[in-house]
């Protein structure tokens, strides 16, 4: 027997699922749709550009993990002839409202508020993007979900009026099953002891601060090489050009790699360092400590929330604070003893959790 | 409306500054919390640095410690929130130096806002877009210093209350220099007219009064202003009852005196007010206030950040005048009548021949 009648029924616009490459906010949509839908409480349908679309083809575009097919499809000429969204069902939009007020009951989730409060460290386009509609986009919404405690302080502060209205929605880790399979078949990865970055070379990730500490004496006394996961941009080669050649070479930048080149540096390294000075959330920490690994984060924001004590913590401005730091956590007997609250803190953040609050907007 | 009442803040314990974040990064910072020393040598505005000075010297005043922090925005709850508060020790007040892209308020402090580029279009119109979306972090604070925003939420006025900070002298902003005043375009490659500097040690003529007007980008693109200046120096150059000296606006990115002639001779072009394409005397350009300076009259627009000039160059003029014909003018005249604590007039425009002037107020 069906139990569709019942259920309560909840619209997700997917739009940040169109997307080729799905990281960040692409990530979090797919990973709340397969946790609503893990739940069984929801009947789920699915929106974009104010048009509804078809359940399956959603799930099979969350199958392949990419939105190419997706997006082909919604940009030929008969995309005119789909439905427009159901006004009588809740939309949920997993980032910016892209239209705010057009259903009685909407959500949406604000990420951080970096565009706020650091716009330098932005594109005037991006910052445009996010601030120009945020007011009425809160103030359109039943309920503001927000990826931590940390952000939802934040639009507290700027909006008091929104307080009421806020949820704390967090995301979880799930790599792909036949990854520890694909792990074991494979011959150790042989790279001496090392520790892994992750992030961009955008101002606000703070490589600055790693790669000036990298003179300091307790860091050199570490023999730990870096792997940052990203870019290498010209403002890198910048700061890499005042270090010795020698000092210089502890930093390898690795690249775009895929999740399970990602997976299998990680799962090997001693520990992950996120010395990023603003995050909404900190996936990457929960990334490592889902695999054992213990973060070395900068004190803020979110990651003291996100990382528990399952880390370390320095002043993100401060090179001796982080230096001080990594000594400790390159002490493998304090990363040995971090390991075990690592995987229970990435433990705690689960389908089940990041289901919960919308489940519970809806009285599901 | 909650006016502002000036009463100078006791800054117990000690007073913490943040600057905008895009100096954050030019900064050899040793830590999240720094002192006054870390800025010492570093190139920036002169609005910028005579606020610090003003800070500074209130701080001496109040016997309090200085202490800067770097990013507000990151100590948002719980741990973080716990590591500044043990180290900023009893401090209650926070001044938020704002560039008007960003408002980073210490939630649990005393938030006083201290917009420094007053006269900078692009920076005044990023501060009103500001309090578009986030009102609430203005009405908000604890005070303005040397500010008079006022602004409508919904139906309330919120003005908040105003306080006054004020140097006895003003701090030195580089080398004094005259030039004549010339309208031919100083960039104009088909016609390069060097303009050369008074002599160092010239003294000027007292063979009749001295109205002194300081310029910003904001009031070289006020209309209307600029053309009543532009009919004065007109008068000025054929033997008028005044002479002018117009000190030069200071465009973003330390511009050369030939630069600042450039956009001041643009804006006067603007105007359509025919000028002798001969320098003349009468009129000349000042890169800063001369010294040993007296002024029969001084016309504030309200586009000057009128709080850079310490009270000896105010002294100085037997009169203070502000334009009439801009919209807030009055708002500026009270502003700067309370921060001067003297009488402010507003300079009318000039009657031509016997036929009064016509000057109209708003559009119908």
């Amino acid at each position: 027997m069906s139990t569709t009648a019942t259920r309560p029924r909840l619209n997700i616009d997917i739009g940040p699922l169109l997307e080729d490459q799905w990281t960040g906010i692409s990530v979090f949509t797919r990973r709340l749709v397969q946790a609503l839908d893990a739940s069984g409480r929801l009947d789920l349908s699915f929106s974009v550009r104010m048009m509804q679309l078809h359940a399956a083809e959603v799930r099979e575009t969350i199958r392949h993990g990419s939105g190419a097919f997706l997006r082909a499809q919604l940009d030929k000429r008969d995309a005119a002839e789909r439905p427009p969204l159901d006004p009588a069902l809740p939309l949920f939009y997993p980032s910016v409202k892209s239209h705010p007020n057009i259903v009685p009951r909407e959500a949406s989730t604000i990420h951080d508020m970096s565009t706020l409060v650091m716009p330098e460290t932005h594109d005037e386009r991006n910052v445009a993007h996010h601030l120009d509609p945020l007011r009425n986009e809160l103030s359109t919404d039943e309920v503001v979900f927000c990826v931590s405690e940390a952000t939802r302080r934040a639009v507290c502060a700027t909006f008091p009026w929104a307080e009421r209205r806020t949820r704390l929605l967090m995301q979880y880790v799930d790599w792909p099953e036949e990854f520890a399979a694909y792990e074991r078949n494979l011959p150790p990865v042989e790279l001496d002891r090392y520790a892994v970055v992750i992030g961009t070379i955008e101002p606000r990730k703070n490589l600055d601060l790693l790669l000036r500490a990298l003179e300091h004496p307790a860091v050199a006394a570490s023999r730990l090489t870096f792997f940052v996961i990203g870019k290498r941009g010209w403002l890198v080669d910048q700061a890499l050009a005042r270090l010795r050649p020698e000092v210089a070479q502890r930093v390898k930048f690795t690249g775009f790699v895929s999740e399970f080149v990602k997976y299998r540096l990680l799962k090997s390294a001693e520990f992950l360092v996120l010395p990023s000075v603003y995050e909404g959330f900190g996936i990457p920490a929960v990334e490592a400590m889902s695999l054992g690994k213990p973060v070395l984060a900068s004190l803020t924001s979110s990651f003291p929330e996100v990382i528990g004590n399952a880390g370390l913590f320095f002043d993100p401005f401060s090179v001796d604070e982080f230096a001080l730091a990594l000594k400790e956590m390159s002490d493998v007997r304090r990363a040995a003893e971090l390991a075990p609250k690592a995987l229970a803190q990435a433990a705690s953040f689960s389908p089940q959790r990041m289901a919960a609050p919308v489940l519970d907007w809806l009285g599901a | 409306m909650s006016e502002g009442n000036a009463a100078l803040p006791e800054f117990r314990g000690r007073l913490l500054v943040s600057i905008p974040g895009s100096w954050i990064d030019r900064l050899r910072l040793p830590g999240s919390l720094f002192g006054r020393e870390v800025l010492r040598d570093i190139a920036m505005p002169v609005e910028l640095r005579a606020a610090l000075a003003l800070l500074s010297a209130e701080a001496d005043a109040q016997s309090v410690p200085l202490q800067f922090v770097a990013r507000p925005e990151i100590f948002t709850h719980g741990r973080s929130r716990a590591w500044l508060d043990d180290r900023i020790g009893n401090a209650r007040d926070h001044v938020i130096l704002t560039d008007g892209h960003t408002l980073r308020t210490l939630p649990g402090l005393r938030n006083h806002m201290f917009f420094y580029p007053r006269g900078i279009p692009a920076q005044e119109a990023a501060l009103r877009r500001l309090i578009g979306i986030a009102p609430e972090l203005f009405s908000g604070l604890a005070s303005q210093i040397n500010g008079g925003l006022a602004f409508r939420c919904g139906g309330a006025w919120h003005r908040p209350p105003g306080v006054h900070l004020r140097l006895r002298t003003t701090p030195d902003t580089g080398r004094v220099e005259r030039f004549p005043f010339l309208a031919a375009r100083l960039h104009d490659d088909a016609d390069p007219r060097p303009v050369k500097a008074a002599p160092a040690g010239e003294a000027l003529p007292e063979d009749r009064p001295v109205r002194y007007v300081p310029l910003s980008e904001t009031a070289l693109a006020d209309g209307v202003f600029m053309r009543d200046l532009a009919e004065r120096v007109q008068r000025a150059i054929f033997g008028g009852p005044e002479r002018l000296l117009l000190e030069l606006s200071r465009p973003e990115g330390s511009p050369s005196a030939t630069d600042r002639m450039a956009a001041a001779t643009l804006a006067f072009s603007e105007t359509r007010v025919a000028f002798p394409r001969s320098p003349s005397r009468n009129v000349q350009f000042v890169t800063a206030p001369p010294r040993g300076l007296r002024m029969d009259s001084l016309l504030i627009h309200p586009g000057i950040a009128f709080w850079r000039y310490g009270l000896d160059f105010y002294g100085a003029a037997e009169r203070i005048e502000v334009p009439v014909g801009t919209n807030p003018v009055n708002r500026f005249r009270n502003l700067l009548s309370s921060w001067l604590g003297r009488p402010v007039a507003v300079l009318r425009q000039d009657a031509v021949g016997e036929v009064p002037r016509v000057t109209l107020s708003e559009a119908p």
